[in-house]
């Protein structure tokens, strides 16, 4: 993506002018209030008003817009979806955006269903006003408010939305449209400034109680052997809630179903992906039975050094972005903060 | 862009009993397939599922390429079903192969296990090819019995070849059994490598490739010179879906082949 630079203020009615043009021409997602939090939900020129701006990181990944649960992968050309404005991304999961990037962009080929996705794709993102108590995006060194990897970044200010361009993309979108722009004044940059630092001080209070090393790639070097992993897994259920909601997991598992049968073609390659997880105990099985990760806390285990050593090493990024909506989504209430304090303990 | 899921038919051409569980089916996709020898594919059975392979036949027989598969799984009962003429898919290659590059001059000590024989038999006949370019070529194979031996026909010939020694072990001989008995890493007392330079290839069962591994140590070969095929469930073959990791390592993007010193420190590597 080509870094373009430039924020503008907008006034309020402006940007809503702004979006219902923009949901004319581009499928709109954007957070409202559900039952589960802020939750991603298609938007037209009627309902803009309930578009829910900062707030915390919706209850969905951003991977769903761009990695569906599951997907047929076997037609010989993949076309491309109209093209998607997803409103409202939080600096956590643009962080995971990246780990996808490298997964699926990335290698000797790359994924071309993704690929189309992600090029159809406008990321609008805003800043985090309001974590929720199972953020801790701080504890990890991050931002609540993204720094790159956006098209426009927004930042409400009252009756004004700051708008950060981020990419060539995002700046043909705003200049398309034809609402006034005016260049960001000092007044504003210095709100914004607060404003963001506020949200930095509300995570370290809602996190206080949890210390463990910024480095959680080093305290994780020696504790392979641990006989912690036992104890810090013991109220896992396997159910994989926390890798199906985690922005970052990517693995899936690849179907095969028989496409002759419904007449598509002679002999006929089916094949559907849909998301997998590390955490089934037969996941890493091999056909003559041998099982790596056999155990409960070897999966455990095995998710923790995916985000925190084996990422950082391949990609220089941490695969865990502090999004916390493991914690939220785990049926047997274990919270990775815990148990990263646990080990570094 | 081409869709890198999709698999080219491929006919099954013509089927080898090599044991009473393994056999060797014999492909003609539709369009060639160019592989470096150590390389994977990932062969469909239609409506069934898809399993990783690495071709038992030379890179430079394209039109016919052979994978030798045992019967132990679901895909792979599903093979064992299917007749001559029949289509499955095949897509591929990927990873990365055997380094011939780095074997140039070299003693080549090749030690195989059951059905492991597989890939080690397109890498033997790629040396075969060019025997002047390797100072030695020593293959040590070891099966469950002698009716567990896989391309029967094929050891005759390479036994006679001028270019290459050959040690055979099974677990447990019968009455016409007139070679070695016992498990294959015996069959490395039998002679003496240049230590300096050699390198040596190993694939097998997950445990024989550990007492493999470790018996060369044992013997003075260097980590760095020992190649190990891992066998972990690779499925897309791009590095993207998880399932072969391998620590930080994904098997079907940065493997199959790996250098011993590059996964020695994973604590996974023979589970």
């Amino acid at each position: 993506m080509k870094k373009e630079a430039g924020i503008y203020y907008i006034n309020s009615r402006d940007w809503e002018k702004f979006l219902g043009q923009l949901s004319a021409q581009y499928c709109l997602y954007a957070p409202k209030e559900g039952l589960t939090g802020t939750e991603y939900s298609i938007f037209g020129p009627e309902n803009l008003s309930e578009i829910v701006y900062g707030g915390a990181r919706a209850t969905q990944p951003l991977k769903c817009f761009l990695y569906p649960l599951q997907e047929e992968v076997s037609p010989d050309d993949p076309q491309a979806d109209k093209k998607s404005v997803v409103l409202g991304v939080k600096a956590c999961d643009l962080k995971a955006l990246r780990i996808l990037d490298e997964i699926f962009l990335g290698g000797d080929v790359a994924d071309p269903f993704y690929q189309n996705r992600r090029e159809n794709t406008l990321l609008i993102s805003d800043d985090c006003t309001e974590p929720l108590g199972t953020c801790f995006c701080t504890l990890l060194g991050d931002d609540p408010f993204p720094q790159e990897g956006f098209d426009l970044n927004l930042s409400c200010l009252d009756a004004e939305i700051l708008v950060e361009v981020g990419s060539k993309k995002g700046k043909d979108l705003l200049q398309q449209c034809n609402i006034p722009l005016h260049s960001a004044e000092e007044r504003h940059l210095k709100l914004r400034q607060q404003r963001r630092e506020a949200v930095v001080q509300k995570l370290k209070q809602i996190n206080k109680d949890f210390k463990f090393p910024l480095n959680v790639t080093a305290l994780l070097q020696d504790k392979y052997d641990s006989p912690l992993w036992e104890q810090v897994s013991e109220d896992c259920v396997g159910c994989c809630a926390c890798t199906n909601i985690c922005p970052s997991c990517h693995c899936f598992l690849l179907i095969d179903s028989l496409a002759a049968s419904r007449g598509l073609s002679p002999v006929g390659f089916e094949k559907t992906r849909t998301w997998d997880s590390c955490q089934y105990p037969g996941f890493a099985r091999v056909a003559a039975g041998a099982n790596p990760r056999g155990k409960l806390e070897e999966r455990f285990r095995n998710r923790l050094y995916c985000k925190f050593e084996y990422k950082p090493k391949n990609f220089a990024l941490l695969a865990c972005t502090g999004c916390g909506r493991c914690i939220e989504a785990c049926q047997g209430k274990i919270d990775i903060r815990e148990v990263l304090q646990k080990l570094g303990g | 862009m081409k869709n890198p899921y999709l698999p080219i038919e491929a006919k099954i051409d013509e089927i080898i009993e090599e044991t009473p569980n393994i056999k060797t089916f014999v492909l003609k996709p539709k369009e060639e397939i160019s592989f470096a020898t150590g390389q994977f594919v990932e062969i469909t059975v239609p409506g069934v599922g898809e399993a990783p392979f690495t071709p038992s036949s030379a890179p430079y027989q394209q039109e016919r390429i052979e994978v030798t598969i045992m019967n132990v799984g679901l895909v792979t009962n599903r093979l064992h079903q299917m007749k001559q003429g029949e289509i499955v898919g095949i897509r591929g290659p990927y990873g990365r192969g055997y380094p011939l590059d780095k074997m140039y001059g070299k003693e080549v000590l090749i030690l195989g296990g059951g059905v492991g024989m597989a890939p080690l038999r397109s890498f033997l006949l790629t040396l075969l090819e060019q025997p002047d370019k390797f100072k030695r070529i020593v293959l040590c194979y070891g099966a469950r019995s002698p009716q567990d031996i896989v391309y029967k026909s094929q050891f005759q010939e390479w036994m006679e070849d001028k270019n290459l020694e050959v040690y055979r072990t099974v677990d447990k001989a019968d009455h016409n059994w007139k070679e070695t008995e016992g498990v294959v890493t015996v069959l490395l007392d039998k002679f003496q490598v240049d230590l300096e330079n050699s390198v040596a290839v190993v694939c097998g069962p997950p445990i024989m490739m550990k007492f493999g591994t470790f018996k060369l140590i044992e013997l003075g070969h260097r980590p760095e010179n020992i190649y190990l095929s891992m066998e972990k469930n690779m499925s897309c073959g791009l590095g993207k879906c998880g399932h072969c990791a391998l620590g930080r390592f994904y098997v079907c993007k940065d493997g199959p082949v790996f250098s011993y010193d590059m996964i020695k420190d994973i604590p996974e590597i023979w589970d």
